[in-house]
C-alpha cells in the first residue's frame, strides 16, 4: 500500500511565525511607555528625597563625614586668619539664632576664581577670588549666610539621597540603553543645587542679614559685580541651577529693606 | 549628549539596513520557494516503499544571521514588559526558511527527488558578544532520496 506523498511543499502565510505590524510602531510605543514610567519614578524619587533630606539628624552628616574633612590649615598662617575671620563673621551672624548648626567654613586662599560652596557634612569653602571681588562685609555675610542657608535647609543631604537613588534606578535599569537614558534625563536635576533652592536660600540669608544688620544693603553687591562680568542670554535660565544674576539682584532689591552704613571688611582680607 | 547622539544614529542604521536587508530576504525567499516547491520535504522518518530502491543521502543547510542594533534595543525595552519580540521573530523565521531552502538547493544538484526526515538544530554563536549583539546559527538537514541509475541496456 502507498502512502499518498504531497505534489509539492505548501505555501503557508508569512504572518504565522512573524508578527505582521511595523516594528517602528512597537517600538515608538515601548520607548514612549518606559520613559514615562522612568520619569514618573525618579519624580517620585526626588520628592521623597525632598521628604526625606531635612528629617535626617544633621549630627548623622555630620559625624558620618567627619573623616573625609579636608585637612585643616596650620594655625597661624595667613590661610588659618582668613579661615578665623570667616568663622567669625558666620558666627556673628548666627548670634540671634536659638540653635545655629555647627558649621565649618574654609577658606581657600589660592583659589582666584570668584566662588563658595556647601557641602555635606556641614561644611562652606569661599575662596579668595569672591573675597577680592566684594567691598564690604555686609556682600561677604550675604554669600556666607546663602551657604549656611543651603545647609540649614539640608540641600546637601537631599542632593545626596536623589543621586543615591537614582544611581540604584540606574543600576536597577541595568541594560546599557536605558541606563543611558536614565542618566541624561537625570542630569537636570542632578547637577547641583536646584533653582528653588538657591532662591530659598538666598531669602533666609536676607533674612540673616537683616537680623544681623539692621537693613540688607550691600547683599548684592557680590551678583553685581558677576554680572558685569559675564553677559547671560535670556534662554540660558532654563539649563542654570542658579537662578540668573539679574534675577536674583531683582529679587534682592525687591526685598530690600531700609539701608544703612556697611561694614567694612575684616582686616585680614584687605589687600596689601 | 554625545553618547545619546551615538545610540541614536545606531539605532538609525540598525533599523534603515535591516529593514532594508529583511524586505530584500524576504523577496528571495518567496521568489525561490516557488521554484523548489516542487522538491518535496517532509518529517516522516520512513520513506514510502516506492523509494525503496533509491540511494539516500545526507543534505544540510545553514544559516548565520545576525541582529542589529535596533532589534536588539527594541528586544531589551520588551525585556522590561514582556511578550513577543517581533523584531527576533522574523529574523528567525527568515533564518529557517533560508536553511530549508539551501538544503533543498544542496538536494537539488544532487539530483534528489524529495527530502524526508526533516530536522532543525540551532545554535547561538558569539555567546552574548558585547551588548547582547550575537548571531544565530540555524541548521537544516535531511535525507534526500536520490532515484537509481537506469539500469544497463
Amino acid at each position: 500500500m502507498k502512502t499518498p506523498l504531497p505534489s509539492g511543499n505548501p505555501q503557508l502565510p508569512d504572518t504565522i511565525n512573524n508578527q505582521d505590524t511595523h516594528p517602528l510602531a512597537d517600538f515608538l510605543w515601548l520607548a514612549a511607555g518606559l520613559l514615562g514610567a522612568l520619569i514618573l519614578l525618579m519624580l517620585v524619587l526626588a520628592v521623597a528625597a525632598h521628604w526625606l533630606g531635612p528629617r535626617l539628624p544633621y549630627q548623622w552628616e555630620r559625624q558620618w563625614l567627619s573623616d573625609a574633612t579636608p585637612a585643616q590649615t596650620e594655625a597661624n598662617s595667613p590661610a588659618s586668619a582668613g579661615q578665623q575671620a570667616l568663622q567669625q563673621l558666620l558666627d556673628k551672624l548666627l548670634q540671634q539664632e536659638t540653635e545655629p548648626l555647627p558649621v565649618s567654613v574654609h577658606w581657600l586662599a589660592d583659589e582666584a576664581l570668584p566662588n563658595a560652596f556647601a557641602t555635606l557634612g556641614g561644611h562652606i569653602f569661599i575662596t579668595r577670588g569672591l573675597v577680592q571681588q566684594v567691598s564690604s562685609e555686609n556682600a561677604l555675610a550675604m554669600v556666607l549666610a546663602h551657604e549656611y542657608a543651603h545647609i540649614e535647609q539640608r540641600h546637601p543631604a537631599i542632593l545626596l539621597l536623589e543621586q543615591l537613588s537614582f544611581m540604584v534606578l540606574a543600576t536597577v535599569m541595568g541594560s546599557d540603553v536605558t541606563g543611558t537614558l536614565g542618566q541624561h534625563t537625570g542630569m537636570l536635576t542632578m547637577l547641583a543645587f536646584s533653582r528653588d533652592m538657591e532662591r530659598d536660600a538666598d531669602a533666609r540669608a536676607l533674612q540673616l542679614l537683616q537680623q544681623h544688620y539692621g537693613h540688607t544693603g550691600g547683599a548684592s553687591e557680590f551678583f553685581d559685580n558677576m554680572l558685569q562680568q559675564r553677559d547671560e542670554p535670556g534662554w540660558s535660565a532654563m539649563f542654570q541651577t542658579h537662578p540668573l544674576t539679574a534675577e536674583r539682584i531683582e529679587r534682592i532689591a525687591a526685598t530690600q529693606s531700609g539701608s544703612g552704613a556697611l561694614t567694612p571688611l575684616p582686616a585680614v582680607f584687605k589687600t596689601p | 549628549m554625545e553618547q545619546l547622539l551615538t545610540f541614536l544614529v545606531l539605532l538609525a542604521l540598525g533599523f534603515g539596513f535591516g529593514r532594508w536587508a529583511e524586505k530584500r530576504h524576504y523577496r528571495s525567499i518567496h521568489a525561490r520557494e516557488a521554484i523548489l516547491r516542487g522538491l518535496i520535504v517532509v518529517p516522516d522518518r520512513m520513506p514510502p516503499i516506492q523509494y525503496q530502491q533509491y540511494q539516500s543521502n545526507l543534505v544540510t543547510g545553514s544559516v548565520v544571521v545576525s541582529v542589529d542594533y535596533f532589534k536588539t534595543v527594541a528586544a531589551g525595552l520588551r525585556s522590561f514588559i514582556g511578550g513577543r519580540i517581533g523584531a527576533y521573530e522574523s529574523l528567525l523565521d527568515r533564518a529557517r526558511r533560508e536553511a530549508i531552502l539551501r538544503m533543498q538547493e544542496d538536494a537539488l544538484r544532487q539530483g534528489a527527488e524529495a527530502v524526508f526526515n526533516l530536522k532543525f538544530e540551532t545554535a547561538r554563536i558569539g555567546q552574548n558578544a558585547g551588548q547582547g549583539l550575537g548571531s544565530v546559527e540555524v541548521l537544516a538537514y535531511g535525507t534526500a532520496l536520490i532515484p537509481p541509475p537506469d539500469p544497463l541496456p
